[in-house]
């Protein structure tokens, strides 16, 4: 199957209906159990207002509003279904290329202290050339290759930065 | 402040501090020119090359990006009506017929001239308004700057675009990642799940490329993937000449001034002043029948309204701390990483710092003109980069300069992390801008609060009976009225015309 065609497709209105259920979720962990667990107040010298106060604030905020949103979606995606108007209602998509991104992003960031660098951003960005409608193998290598190396001396060799070398190449 | 501004020049005028400026200025117009990839995201993808550079440099480094990136939004309107910036939207109305009717050259020539000019005037408006605003804010309090933090945060609703609710929802999230860390008074662990990792909390700059860099470079490239070419016009046609520059000269500095007001006020952006400044010629204008057809007047109202805000909007990031919109928010964490704190203090500590980078914006300004016009052929190439070899390189960058910030690959995880909440939220429809807004002021909001109390013996009244406080409350509270009014009104007419497409 091609990148292109890889795409999951949801109404807006449900998918923002969702999302304000996950916000109002996050909101109340974070006020029933973040706030009260994971901040301590006995430091203070203010009785008023303390570390906690403004956590406690934004998390009932957060709380208010995906439930506003999640209530408010749902009154539009019913009236809109209701409707049945065709082309009213908008879609939202995501495609393939997101979850690629996210599956390189997770394998640069394990690699990048075993591999180093320059090896683990050479492959990475030759597989970006190729998820992108790159077909010749030289040009992306030469590609990665460069860009690598030239971050590399940037940063490793003229800034001085201790850019992971990589296990394999005894750094 | 004339003798300052000498010694500013005299700190620029070295060649490595010259080339910096030409080559971010080149490297703005480059990105601007590239559909897609705003100023914003160009200024946050070199930030971390400017952390080993003197504060001067770095700075106009950067500067050069912002002045070039709005500029080179420009070319791809005129030639490919194609906006490269949504600053540059406008043009397109008047630069995208000329290129039709063979005068793209003058098109070109003339955003660019305009760019120009409204960049200098904002810059001298900057220069001239900066010091005594700074000199009165020093005056400034606790108090105070709760206050402006505040004022700050207000700005939320203006950069929410369509929905407040998903801008107020944006910008609770950006204020509850910056709870993470130590508190700012007590120095306690905050939400940090007892992890050593976080007690730092989370770092500005990886923040900021993940979502203005990295969660672009999955929009567009998605959107890469799927879109069209539009009809290309090559170079032909006359050079501008005098003659039309001058008639377009009022028009230039209408939109300068419009655009430098406009900078001023926290919140708006370049693409307001340049939709504000296009409207404002067109309703003025005597060739008000060839607006939209193809008038070099309405390409010189657009660019000089969206350039006359880049000199504006440094004037409360510099004098007051306050970072008006998402790219002065982005130069804001260009100063930090420096060491230099955004404020009145600066002036007194660092005014050559300071005069530095007002003679840099000068220079950038005149940079902008030099690389235009000898490059706008290469700038247009340029806007052709297939995405098989841009968006590698802009990932690169992004992990690099994520990793750069404390050589901790937390930083990374951290930045791709930010980038995909962006993604999210773009598809979803929420505003990023509150985010990293939030991420900044309040902080600077809280710790205000907090300590202003602590010397007030916890009295709220004493805090904030201070005059300029209650003006900037008072300014604060009347913004959230009319923004609330303006949802609801919204909201009704909305309703209203659902009524009325069910009968």
């Amino acid at each position: 199957m091609k990148l292109e065609e890889f795409k999951i497709s949801f109404n807006y209105n449900l998918a923002n209906t969702v999302c304000g259920m996950v916000i109002l979720v996050l909101g109340l962990v974070l006020y029933f159990y973040a706030v009260p667990y994971q901040i301590d107040e006995s430091f203070s010298s203010l009785k008023s207002i303390g570390p906690r106060t403004f956590p406690a604030a934004f998390s009932f905020a957060l709380i208010a509003l995906g439930a506003a949103l999640a209530y408010k979606s749902h009154n539009v995606y019913r009236k809109l279904q209701k409707l049945k108007r065709e082309g009213k209602d908008e879609e939202i998509t995501f495609s393939g290329i997101a979850i690629i991104v996210a599956a390189i992003g997770i394998i640069y960031t394990a690699l990048l202290e075993i591999c180093g660098y320059v090896l683990i951003n050479t492959i990475v960005m030759v597989g970006f050339y190729f998820m992108f409608g790159g077909k010749t193998w030289w040009k992306g290598t030469l590609l990665g290759l460069g860009v690598s190396l030239a971050l590399w001396l940037f940063f490793a060799e003229y800034l001085e930065l201790a850019i992971p070398q990589g296990m394999l190449f005894g750094g | 402040m004339l003798e300052n501004l000498l010694q500013g020049f005299a700190t620029i005028f070295h060649a490595q501090q010259i080339l910096m400026i030409f080559f971010g200025t080149f490297m703005g117009i480059f990105i601007g020119a590239l559909p897609g990839l705003t100023a914003t995201m160009g200024v946050a993808i070199f930030l971390p090359l400017t952390f080993f550079m003197e504060p001067v440099s770095g700075v106009s480094f950067l500067l050069g990006i912002y002045c070039g990136g709005i500029y080179g939004g420009s070319i791809t309107a005129i030639l490919i009506r194609t906006p490269g910036t949504p600053a540059s939207a406008p043009t397109l109305l008047d630069g995208y017929p000329l290129a039709k009717q063979g005068q793209a050259l003058k098109a070109l020539q003339m955003a660019l001239y305009a760019s120009t000019v409204s960049g200098l005037i904002s810059a001298a408006i900057l220069i001239l308004v900066s010091p005594p605003l700074a000199a009165l804010a020093l005056e400034f309090g606790p108090s105070e700057y709760f206050a402006l933090a505040f004022f700050g945060l207000t700005v939320v609703a203006t950069v929410s675009g369509k929905s407040l609710m998903k801008g107020l929802i944006a910008a609770s999230l950006g204020i509850l990642i910056s709870f993470v860390g130590l508190d700012p008074v007590t120095g306690s662990p905050r939400l940090t799940f007892d992890t050593v990792t976080l007690q730092s909390g989370f770092s500005l700059i990886p923040a900021l490329i993940g979502l203005f860099a990295m969660s672009e470079v999955i929009v567009q490239a998605e959107e890469a993937l799927q879109r069209k070419v539009n009809e290309v016009f090559s170079f032909a046609g006359d050079s501008l000449t005098w003659k039309e520059f001058k008639e377009c000269l009022v028009t230039i500095v209408r939109g300068s001034l419009i655009g430098t007001f406009i900078g001023a006020v926290p919140g708006t952006g370049a693409a307001v002043a340049s939709f504000t400044s296009y409207n404002e010629a067109f309703r003025t204008s005597k060739k008000r029948h060839l607006f939209g057809k193809g008038c070099l007047e309405g390409v010189a109202a657009a660019e000089s309204g969206n350039n006359g805000v880049t000199g504006a909007t440094l004037i409360p990031l510099i004098t007051l701390g306050i970072p008006g919109d998402t790219v002065t928010a982005v130069l804001l964490g260009a100063l930090m990483v420096q060491g230099l704190t955004p404020g009145p203090l600066l002036f007194q500590q660092n005014s050559a710092v300071i005069f530095g980078i007002f003679a840099g914006l000068i220079v950038a300004n005149i940079a902008m003109l030099v690389v235009g016009v000898a490059g706008v052929r290469f700038f247009y190439k340029v806007s052709k980069t297939p995405g098989i070899y841009l968006y590698p390189t802009i990932f690169a960058l992004c992990c690099m300069g994520a990793f750069a910030v404390n050589t901790q690959l937390f930083d990374v995880i951290c930045m791709l992390g930010f980038g995909f909440l962006g993604y999210i939220m773009t598809k979803l429809k929420f505003p990023v801008a509150p985010v990293l807004l939030a991420l900044i002021l309040a902080p600077m909001a809280e710790s205000n609060l907090r300590r202003g109390l602590v010397a007030t013996g916890g009295d709220f009244g004493l805090f904030l009976m201070r005059p300029i406080t209650l003006i900037v409350l008072g300014i604060s509270l009347a913004s959230i009225i009319f923004f609330v009014y303006r949802e609801i009104k919204d909201a009704h007419k909305e309703v209203l015309q659902e009524a009325k497409s069910e009968q």
